[in-house]
Formats: structure tokens, C-alpha cells, sequence
């Protein structure tokens, strides 16, 4: 049940290492919408991941978090909210807001692994495929809309992270359906494992 | 495993705090679930509250410079503000060739007194010489549409600013911005943004504008 604890020590620093390098290339990163929403994001929710060490969330939030519930809505604002251009544009000018981008992909990171482990696959099926088609057609609009959404973007930057976009959430689906594989190929047969409907 | 458990109660809760902060962020991030791109949001804010345009120095494809606010204001005509690069080979043909047809518009129906065009460049490289290159081009009748540049470079940042225009460098040494129709009033306050796809309902807003006596 537990993660492997193989990368300890190295795994213990690779989240430090990770955000500072993200805050070294914040310039070359955020200078194309693409770099910005489709590198700099996803790298900032596994930064959250490999930061846990540090930032300890506290056991009883597992208390507020029943099947990950929480942590999965969030996600879903979360993901929702950076996918809106302004919102991305205005983390490129407004401290407060780049701010805000930071702390909610971080937390959502770290909360992330928790929830995982908690949610019954059916919930995690539910947020995942809502989340991913939430992309595709964010991604289709962004590739198919003649005007520029960011002021700071070009047209053509827009089009590439549509099609970008539409790739993610293809390639989260297959990649949560390939780590999810065993609960459809082999169910545990009397076993005590998660696989049993809850009530 | 000895995860803690979970209550429902507790679940639900935080569920409900976090849709609830979650939907309230999606509302101001989209200014009431109007608008997605920052550019809506632009206009909508500048619609609902007339703004104050900063101090500039203007120079004319004449060469005579003299301050924005006496171009906007003293002028006592509603005036349709565009934004453009002398060399730009895309947009700026566009909204050039829809300024060319309004100014034959602003003509033909006697408006001439009452609205008129104003275009300004972004780019330094548009000296007098350059201006005066692109009006004989489009054919800018001085009466009803005039072109400036900002020489400075600290007044011009502070001008697009004020007016909302971001400038990209594209390739081929072309800029993409966002192209619009700025109406400003008499009183040279800039009062609405119009998509450069909308040329008529500009003309039509600054001609309403101008009966209006506003």
C-alpha cells in the first residue's frame, strides 16, 4: 500500500530543487502560453507532490477528505480556473495573483497522493474523466477561436496549447487508466481490498 | 494502512467550502462569468467606467507635436482612436482599410464636425516621415483622420497602457496586438472598446455619442 520509500534522501530534496528551479525559469516559461499552461503548471502540481516531506500536511486532514472528495473538487476549480486566459494572464503582471497560482498548485499537489489513496476508483474515474474532458474542450476552443484569448499571447502560441491541451488530457486519461488497469482486469476476488462498492 | 478516518460530516463541509471558494474565484477570474479572455474583461470595465487617459506628447506625420489631451479634448468632437505599426503587413491593413472606408462614411453623411479618426502608432520606428508615408497610403484626409506617433517611450508604455493595447513582437518583425476602436469622448475620456471587426457599430456608437451632446 505504501509508496516505495526508495527515493528518500534524493526524494527529499527533489521538491526544493524542483520549485527553485521553477522560479529561475519563470521568465523563459512564462513568455509562451504554452510553456506557461502546459509546462510551468503540471511542473508546479508535481512540485506540490515532491514537496510533501516539507510541507506536512496534518493527519486529521484526511478527516475533511473522505474519498478524497475535497481534494478532487478542488482540482477541479483548480484546473478550471488557470484554464481561463485572463486568469492566466493576469498571473504574468499581477504579484497577487502569480501568487495564487503558485500556493493552489502546490497545495493541490501535495494533497493530491492522499486522495488518490483514499478515493474508491469509481470517484476517481468521475473527477478524472470530468477534469480530462474539461481540457479536450477547453483545448478544442483555444485551437478553433479566430481571435487571441491573452493579450500577451499570439494566435498561433494559442493554437498549439489547444492542441497541447487536447494531448494532456488524452494522455492523463490513458495514463490513469493503465495505473488503474488491475481493478478492471483481475478483480480481487474475496479479498479485502478497496475494490468493494462503499454502501 | 492507518489512514484516519474520515467523517462525512466533516467531508461535506469542506466540499461545500471549497465549491463555494472554488465558484467565487471562477467568478472573478471571469468577471462575473462575462468574460474569459482579459480583453472582454477590458472592455466591459472601461464600459461600465469611463477612464482617464495619462498625459502624452503627441507628434504629427506633419511634425508638429503638441499634447494628447489638447488632441482629445479641445478638439470638441467624439473621436474613434486606433492603434497601429506603419510597416505591419496584417492587422493594421485591415483596420486601415476599414478607416478609409469610415472616413468616406464620416463624409458622405456631413459628420466630419462632429466625429472624427485618430490613429496613433506604437512603434518608434514611425517617424514623421514614416506617418506621412502610410496617410498618403490610406489617403488620410487631415479634416476627419489624423496620425500620431509618441516619441517617448515612457509616455507611449504609459498611453497603450492606459488604453489596454499589448504589443507582441511576432515573427518576421511584425507585432500582433490587440486591434480595436477606442471611442473617447469630448471630455477625452475613453469610453468604450469595439472589436476591429466592428467597424460599423463603432461609427455608429460614436455618431450616437456625438447626438447625444455627450
Amino acid at each position: 500500500m505504501r509508496m516505495p520509500r526508495l527515493h528518500d534522501r534524493l526524494g527529499r530534496w527533489s521538491g526544493p530543487v524542483l520549485l527553485g528551479a521553477l522560479m529561475l525559469t519563470r521568465a523563459p516559461l512564462e513568455a509562451s502560453m504554452l510553456g506557461h499552461m502546459l509546462v510551468q503548471l503540471p511542473l508546479l502540481v508535481i512540485c506540490g507532490v515532491l514537496l510533501r516531506p516539507w510541507l506536512r500536511l496534518p493527519a486529521g486532514l484526511a478527516r475533511w477528505d473522505g474519498q478524497g472528495l475535497a481534494t478532487f473538487v478542488a482540482a477541479a476549480f483548480v484546473t478550471t480556473y488557470w484554464m481561463i486566459p485572463r486568469a492566466l494572464e493576469q498571473a504574468l503582471f499581477e504579484p497577487l495573483a502569480a501568487g495564487a497560482k503558485f500556493a493552489s498548485l502546490l497545495l493541490l499537489g501535495a494533497a493530491l497522493p492522499g486522495a488518490l489513496r483514499r478515493a474508491h476508483v469509481v470517484v476517481q474515474l468521475f473527477f478524472v474523466a470530468n477534469i480530462c474532458a474539461m481540457m479536450a474542450i477547453a483545448g478544442m476552443l483555444y485551437r478553433e477561436l479566430p481571435q487571441r484569448l491573452c493579450n500577451a499571447y499570439l494566435l498561433d502560441d494559442q493554437t498549439v496549447t489547444g492542441t497541447a491541451l487536447v494531448i494532456l488530457a488524452l494522455v492523463l486519461g490513458v495514463a490513469w487508466c493503465v495505473v488503474n488497469a488491475r481493478h478492471f482486469a483481475d478483480p480481487p476476488e474475496g479479498s479485502n481490498g478497496p475494490d468493494r462498492p462503499s454502501r | 494502512m492507518n489512514s484516519p478516518p474520515s467523517s462525512s460530516r466533516a467531508t461535506a463541509l469542506a466540499v461545500l467550502a471549497i465549491a463555494l471558494a472554488g465558484s467565487g474565484a471562477l467568478y472573478y477570474g471571469s468577471s462575473g462569468f462575462r468574460a474569459i479572455s482579459t480583453e472582454a474583461a477590458r472592455r466591459l470595465e472601461v464600459a461600465e467606467r469611463p477612464l482617464r487617459l495619462p498625459p502624452a506628447t503627441l507628434s504629427g506625420a506633419d511634425g508638429a507635436t503638441g499634447p494628447l489631451a489638447d488632441e482629445l479634448r479641445r478638439d470638441g468632437r467624439i473621436t474613434l482612436v486606433t492603434f497601429i505599426y506603419a510597416r505591419c503587413q496584417s492587422i493594421c491593413r485591415v483596420v486601415g482599410s476599414e478607416l478609409q472606408q469610415m472616413q468616406d462614411q464620416i463624409r458622405a453623411r456631413g459628420a466630419a464636425k462632429r466625429v472624427r479618426l485618430v490613429t496613433i502608432s506604437f512603434d518608434p520606428r514611425d517617424d514623421a516621415r514614416a506617418l506621412g508615408r502610410y496617410g498618403r497610403m490610406m489617403k488620410t484626409d487631415p479634416a476627419v483622420w489624423r496620425l500620431y506617433g509618441v516619441p517617448d517611450d515612457n509616455e507611449r508604455r504609459r498611453l497603450l497602457d492606459a488604453f489596454g493595447v499589448v504589443v507582441v513582437p511576432a515573427p518576421l518583425g511584425e507585432f500582433e496586438h490587440n486591434a480595436a476602436f477606442h471611442v473617447v469622448d469630448r471630455g477625452g475620456r475613453l469610453v468604450r472598446i469595439l472589436d476591429y471587426t466592428e467597424p460599423g457599430t463603432a461609427l455608429d456608437d460614436a455618431l450616437a455619442r456625438a447626438a447625444q451632446g455627450t
